[in-house]
This record gives C-alpha cells, structure tokens and sequence, in this order.
C-alpha cells in the first residue's frame, strides 16, 4: 500500500470511528449489557458475535474511566483505543515535519506478523477472545 | 525469454492479470533472462475469483487481505469488526482489483 492511502485510509478510519463512538454515546443505550446498534455482518447472519464484537462498548466504557468494564466487554477494545488516540497525531506530525516513520512503522508491522513465531500467538489470542466473546454474549 | 513460452505463459496465467497490464507484462517477459523461467513457473499467483469467494465468506475477519498480503490491514479489519460490517461489503468490490495489483507486485519483483 503506498504512503499517501495508507495515512489517507486511516484518518478516515479514525473518523468514521470517533463519529461512531459519538452516535452510540447519543443515541444508543449501552449503559445496559444490551446488544445496541450492531453493524456486525456476522452477527447478524449467524447470531454469534465476531471476535471484535462488543469493541463499542468497550471503548465507551473506556472513555468513562472503567477499566474493569471495557476490559470485560472486549479486550480488543484497548487495542483500538491506543489507535485512535496515538495515529492521528501520529500522521498528523508526520504530514507536518513531511517524514514518513509512521509508514515506516506499519511496513515493519507487516513485516513481522508475517513471521510465524508472532503470527501464531497473535491469532491464538483472538481465538480465545472469540471463545471468550461467545459465551459472554451468547449465554 | 522464448517469444512462444511468453505467449503460453500469458494464455494460461492472463486471468492473475489486469486486461491493460499484459501488454508491459509481455514486454517485460520477452526481455528477462532464460534463467528466471522457474522462478516465473513457480511464482505463488492469487486467483482473484478464489480470494473473491474468501471474501464472501470470511472478509469478515480480513482473510482476504492476509491472504493476498495486506497483512496491515487484514489485521485492522479483523479488529474492527470488518470495519463495523462497512468496509467487508466495500472489499467485496475491491479485492479482485487488489489481487490482481498484488499479483503484478510480485512478477514485477522478478523483472528487476
């Protein structure tokens, strides 16, 4: 993927996200383990969640401070949400010092997930959390 | 190389290929060396209908992009919940394409 789609791609990503989170906060009752508004394809048409399912809720129960909570609806949630602060100041800075580190940085993250000894534990890791997802939701 | 193993070469592996790239992919064959033909022969091609069909199925979790490495963003797909159902639906337009660029991504690496 070249320089200029990849920052492109992920500041529209971030922002898609932050407007997500902010629709959600508005309009959505997720105070209550409910299922709220899911957009998830898989969920839908098969009725168990993904493995990055409850990712919302987790990341609003981030942005109120409880740790416990987020931690319980989904773990990918502190993932996503050390990415949506870090990568905008990130390319932001990048676009401003014209320096490309953080592209840089994901070609080297490509790298090394294609290396065996990383990819298997990464993947082993979201499948205990989707088996951890689907007795969380589903029971 | 041989111009007939390009000509067999291009007729059994044109579909790897956007239309408009087996032009430059033929001049570029004729011109390589002898010597590289089993590397050429032995070059792991993604079918673009297969990785469509992964798509359909598991674009979801980003299988496709792994599959066809976008490791980066197969793992930002299968994390966001296929980019929140929107982004699966958008790949399902778009992988074929994609394939087909990662396909000439890899034979250009050949040529030079």
């Amino acid at each position: 993927m070249k320089k200029d789609r990849l920052y492109f791609f992920t500041m529209l990503a971030t922002i898609a996200g932050y407007a997500w989170l902010l629709w959600n906060e508005k309009y959505s009752n997720l105070q209550e383990n409910t299922a709220g508004t899911s957009l998830c394809l898989f969920r839908h048409f098969t009725g168990i969640p993904c493995p990055s399912c409850g990712t919302t809720h987790a990341l609003l129960a981030l942005s109120h401070l409880h740790i416990a909570d987020a931690f319980y609806f989904n773990p990918i949630g502190f993932i996503l949400a050390l990415a949506m602060l870090i990568l905008p100041v990130w390319i932001i800075r990048d676009a401003i010092v014209k320096q490309d580190s953080f592209y840089v940085f994901y070609r080297r993250m490509e790298l090394l997930l294609s290396k065996r000894w990383v990819a298997i534990p990464f993947f082993l890791l979201v499948a205990c959390n989707w088996i951890w997802n689907i007795y969380k939701y589903t029971s | 190389m041989d111009a007939q193993k390009v000509e067999m070469y291009l007729m059994m592996n044109s579909k790897y290929f956007e239309s408009h790239q087996i032009p430059f992919i033929h001049d570029q064959l004729m011109k390589m060396d002898e010597s590289k033909y089993l590397m050429l022969q032995s070059l792991d091609l993604k079918d673009p209908t297969t990785i469509l069909v992964v798509s359909l199925f598991g674009g979801h979790f980003g299988i496709d992009r792994f599959l066809i490495g976008d490791t980066g963003l197969g793992v930002a797909k299968l994390l966001t919940c296929g980019g929140l159902g929107i982004w699966s639906i958008v790949d399902w337009f778009l992988i074929m394409g994609r394939t087909r660029e990662t396909n000439l991504a890899k034979l250009t690496q050949l040529f030079y």
